[in-house]
This record gives C-alpha cells, sequence and structure tokens, in this order.
C-alpha cells in the first residue's frame, strides 16, 4: 500500500475580526488521496479557513504546511505555483472566452512576462490534447467551442473544476462545488470526484450532506470557528455534539 | 457586416485614399486632416489597450501624450537655437532627428507611465480615474509654469524635424511617415492582444480574482499594459508636435485625456482599430460640423449619449460581426 503522506497541515489556526472570532484553535490534516471534507452551519468560517488556507487571508496565529513547508509567509500566488489550487464558491471562470480558451488559460499560466508577450495564444498539439483530454475527464468535450458564459451552471462549475485540474494541482481546494446543481448533476460530480481523490487529495467545503457522506474519508465539523468533531463518516454521524450543533436531528 | 480584419482593412484604406484625394485634388487640408486622425487614432488604440482590453478607464493619457510632445519639442528646439542642456553627465544638444525624437518620447513616456502606473493601478474604478486625472494635471500645472519652454504660451519649432533625406514639411511626405506609424502600432497592438499576455489581461478586467487562482499577478500584467500604452501615445504626442510644430500644455490637459476617452467610446473599446474610427468621426465631427455650428460639440455629446445608450460596441460595432 503507498505510504499516506501528509499534503496540507493546520496547526492552531486562529484568526479574529475586530471582536469576532472566525477561527479558535484549528488544526486538521489532508493527506495524500483523501477527501477531507469540512461541514458546518453558515457562518461557521469555513470559507475564512479556505482563504487562509489559499493564502487570501493570514491567519493572525497557527501554522499552514503544505507538502511539509510552511508556507505562511507566502503570498497566493506562490501558492498556487506549489499546487495549492482552489475554486470558488460562485463559479469563476472568464464568460467572454470559449470553454477551450479558459482551460487554455490554466494550461499556460506557468508563463514569464516576457514569454506571454511573445507567444501567440494559441495551444501546440500536446497543450491541445492536454486540454481535450481534461475536457474528456470532466464530460464537456462537445461544449470546447461554446462561450463559457453560455453554459449551464452546473456545466460552468465544471468548467472551473477542468480550470483546476489543468494547473496540476497538488491538492484541490473546493468550495462548495455542489451549490446551486439538480440531483442528476449533483450525482455526475459525486462519480468525478470520487475519480479525482484517487490521484490527488481534496479539501472539500459542503452544505450537501448526500454528496460528503458519499465522498469524503474524513470530516471535520467546524462551528462558530471551532472545530467540534473530527473523523470517519460514521463517526461524525454518530456523534451526538454534531447532531446539536449543526445537523439538528439523527442523520 | 464584415470581419474584424476586413474592417481594419477598409479603415486604414480608407484613410490613405482620403490623405491621395487631397493630394490630386491639391488641397493639403484634407492630408493634414488625414495626417491628425492617424495620429490621434494611434493614441486612442494605446488607450484602448488599457481600457479596453484591460478594463483600466486611465482620465490621464493626456500625460503621456504631453510629455512624448514636450519631450520631441524640446529636442527639436535646443537642435535649433544651438543651446545645450545640461544633464549632469553631458551636455544635450538635442536633436532634430525624428527617429531619435521619437525614441526619447517614447522612453519618458514608457517611464512616466511606469512611475504612474505603479501607484495608480493599486487602485481600482473611480480611484483609478481619480489618480490618473491627477497625475496628469501635476504634469498640466508643471508645464503652465515652465516658462523656459513657453510656459501657459506653449513652445514653437517652426519647422518639423528629419527623417533620412525625405522632405518632411510635404504633407503627404509627412502624413505617409505617421501612416507607416499607424501600421507598426497596429501590428505590435494586435500582436499584444491576441498574445498569452493579452489573453491574461482580458481575464483581469473580466475576473481578477481568477486570474490569482490561476496564479498570475494581475498587477504585474496590467502595469505593463499600462506602459506600453503609454510608451505607444507618447509616440502619437511626438507626432502631433511635428504636425503642428508647436505643443502648448493643452496637449497635457483634462480635456485632452478626454478626447482620447471619447475617441474609444465612439469607436469601440472592443476592437483594435475602434478607436482609428472613433478618431475619424469625430475630426469629421469638429471639422464638418463645426463649419454648420459653433456648438459643435454640443452635438457631438447628443451623439455620444446615443451611442453609449444604443450602441454600446461604439461605431465600429455596426459594422463587424461578432
Amino acid at each position: 500500500m503507498a505510504e499516506k503522506k501528509e499534503i496540507l497541515k493546520l496547526s492552531g489556526i486562529n484568526k479574529c475580526f475586530g471582536n469576532v472570532v472566525v477561527a479558535k484553535d484549528i488544526s486538521l490534516t489532508v493527506i495524500s488521496n483523501q477527501l477531507h471534507a469540512l461541514i458546518g452551519p453558515n457562518g461557521a468560517g469555513k470559507t475564512t479557513l479556505i482563504k487562509m488556507i489559499s493564502g487570501e487571508l493570514k491567519p493572525d496565529q497557527g501554522v499552514v504546511m503544505l507538502l511539509d513547508r510552511k508556507v505562511n509567509h507566502l503570498s497566493e500566488i506562490a501558492r498556487v505555483h506549489r499546487g495549492c489550487i482552489r475554486s470558488f464558491q460562485v463559479s469563476s471562470i472568464i464568460g467572454s472566452m470559449t470553454v477551450f480558451e479558459n482551460i487554455l488559460l490554466a494550461v499556460k499560466q506557468k508563463r514569464s512576462i516576457l514569454k506571454m508577450l511573445f507567444r501567440k495564444f494559441q495551444s501546440n498539439s500536446s497543450e491541445s490534447s492536454f486540454v481535450y483530454q481534461t475536457l474528456n475527464q470532466l464530460s464537456l468535450e462537445t461544449l470546447g467551442t461554446k462561450v463559457a458564459s453560455t453554459l449551464s451552471h452546473g456545466d460552468k462549475r465544471k468548467l472551473e473544476l477542468a480550470m483546476a485540474l489543468a494547473m496540476g494541482p497538488k491538492i484541490l481546494l473546493l468550495d462548495e462545488p455542489f451549490a446551486g446543481l439538480d440531483q442528476a448533476e449533483s450525482s455526475k460530480l459525486i462519480e468525478l470526484l470520487k475519480s479525482i481523490k484517487k490521484i490527488m487529495p481534496i479539501f472539500l467545503i459542503e452544505h450537501d450532506m448526500q454528496a460528503v457522506f458519499a465522498l469524503a474519508d474524513k470530516i471535520s465539523v467546524l462551528n462558530e470557528g471551532e472545530i467540534i468533531e473530527s473523523g470517519s463518516v460514521e463517526k461524525i454521524r454518530r456523534s451526538k455534539l454534531v447532531q446539536n450543533a449543526y445537523l439538528g436531528g439523527d442523520l | 457586416m464584415l470581419t474584424e480584419k476586413k474592417f481594419n482593412l477598409i479603415i486604414v484604406l480608407g484613410i490613405f485614399a482620403f490623405s491621395l484625394i487631397g493630394y490630386v485634388i491639391n488641397e493639403p487640408y484634407f492630408i493634414t486632416l488625414a495626417t491628425k486622425i492617424v495620429i490621434l487614432g494611434i493614441a486612442g488604440c494605446a488607450l484602448n489597450l488599457i481600457l479596453g482590453f484591460g478594463g483600466m478607464v486611465s482620465f490621464g493619457h493626456a500625460m503621456f501624450f504631453g510629455v512624448g510632445s514636450y519631450v520631441a519639442a524640446i529636442s527639436a528646439f535646443h537642435s535649433m537655437n544651438g543651446e545645450s542642456i545640461n544633464l549632469i553627465f553631458f551636455d544635450f544638444n538635442g536633436s532634430n532627428q525624428m527617429l531619435f525624437n521619437w525614441f526619447l518620447a517614447v522612453i519618458f513616456s514608457m517611464f512616466f507611465a511606469l512611475v504612474v502606473g505603479s501607484i495608480s493601478i493599486r487602485t481600482s474604478g473611480v480611484y483609478f480615474i481619480m489618480i490618473t486625472l491627477a497625475f496628469a494635471q501635476m504634469t498640466y500645472y508643471f508645464s503652465v509654469g515652465w516658462t523656459k519652454y513657453g510656459g501657459e504660451d506653449g513652445l514653437s519649432t517652426y519647422v518639423r524635424n528629419d527623417l533620412f533625406s525625405i522632405n518632411t514639411m510635404l504633407p503627404l511626405n509627412f502624413f505617409i511617415i505617421c501612416f507607416a506609424c499607424l501600421c507598426v502600432v497596429g501590428f505590435i497592438l494586435n500582436w499584444v492582444i491576441n498574445s498569452n499576455f493579452g489573453n491574461f489581461l482580458k481575464g483581469c478586467k473580466e475576473n481578477e480574482e481568477k486570474m490569482i487562482s490561476l496564479g498570475l499577478n494581475p498587477y504585474t500584467l496590467k502595469l505593463t499594459a499600462f506602459v506600453i500604452s503609454g510608451a505607444i501615445t507618447g509616440l502619437a504626442g511626438a507626432l502631433y508636435v511635428d504636425l503642428n510644430r508647436f505643443v502648448s500644455p493643452t496637449s497635457l490637459s483634462w480635456q485632452t485625456s478626454g478626447e482620447l476617452i471619447v475617441l474609444v467610446i465612439l469607436g469601440g473599446s472592443a476592437r483594435l482599430f475602434g478607436p482609428l474610427l472613433g478618431a475619424i468621426v469625430f475630426i469629421l465631427l469638429e471639422q464638418f460640423l463645426g463649419e454648420v455650428t459653433e456648438n459643435w460639440q454640443f452635438w457631438l455629446g447628443v451623439i455620444l449619449v446615443l451611442i453609449v445608450l444604443y450602441f454600446p460596441k461604439g461605431v465600429s460595432g455596426l459594422f463587424i460581426k461578432d
């Protein structure tokens, strides 16, 4: 069996906005090939935590480790270059470009400014096949020439995921990817994430409990900035603490 | 409806034909009008790189136009009167060579764009508009008080600079020089817009947060575009000095910045040569409407309002298919 490696490790993360505590001594670990889900009621501090992992916000205290290296001092952009790739709560794509071009942006993002200036925005054969491979992976292959703003909500979510995958992430941070999806789209996304988590770790924030229970290897429950429970799906299902704080009844 | 390539070709050939007609019917004024269109078109297209493709509404682009103008004019002025400028390490005697003065104008405009851009691009929206305006007004008031170079009255250079052995005083010759500059600038801007850089810049305009999540630094992208835009606008300024053989603080004023924005809006910000069409419409309205009524700016205002309301893609949007 392959060795389980710690990809992301948070230790003692604290964050306040004025008098409001949004993260209280949060520690968690995401290991390779694992989907770690973070659940919690609205306002629990889930998105703030993902922002601290991605580098958009700095924690007041605590350590963020990415691939065994402390990254607190690194900017959001530097963390992306280290493979920490995130998706947003609201689909974040370039609406005026085609689906193919959106993914091509993600493929070409590692160039320097000079190389960007002197190269045309077009794909060579290996980039083209990589983009189509990514499109196939997400069942978007027929939509390559479509302008991204005209896609359905579900396809926009998939496109955003495709852009993240095209960047070759070491870890994926997904912020409510199931938001606004219908039952059929959710089922497809669950199957897709099941296949993705085999090749890379995923840190998932989600309200859709059906999706979380179907996907998660580990769940942490955040309430008022504090992790009140962490463990397997079964442990979380049975936890009275979680039921009282968040789920409001039996699962 | 035309493809953008055909549209660009028709616009460029149309301006050239207009100038040739002026030559054939011996009406140099037509050639001067065409030259003015070309120069303002270059400045408009440069502004459009950051406004239309980068989403940065600079209300201070007259600064780069004026800096280019003043640098070229001062160099020509010193070459003419034989008085050198002491630049600490060496004495500069000025130059009457167009290429050299263009080079100086571009370098100085780039430097100004780098300094102003590195501060302004930290802001966005209305703050960006105001900060670029403030910088431009600073240079405007500096030029008004710079009596050594004419202050409020401006500075005359009397003759055009030289370019190889071409007689630049002939209107058609000077038009062809400006037209060649337009072609080169068009090629450069077309390249930039269609490069990886240009597409990331468009991405920044639409979704800056996404560009960061792709590992790109929007600040660097926008600053690079700002500097390229400033440099080309400076070149247009240097050409404008040679056209008029005169420069005044007006070239640095907020009205000039406003006119450049008008060119972009009139012509259409989504297209490479939209502002060139904007320059054609603007200059023709100024000339021909100006003959009919003194209040031609009022009618220009009416036209602008109608375009913003009903043709957000500008006049070029009426001819180019998406």
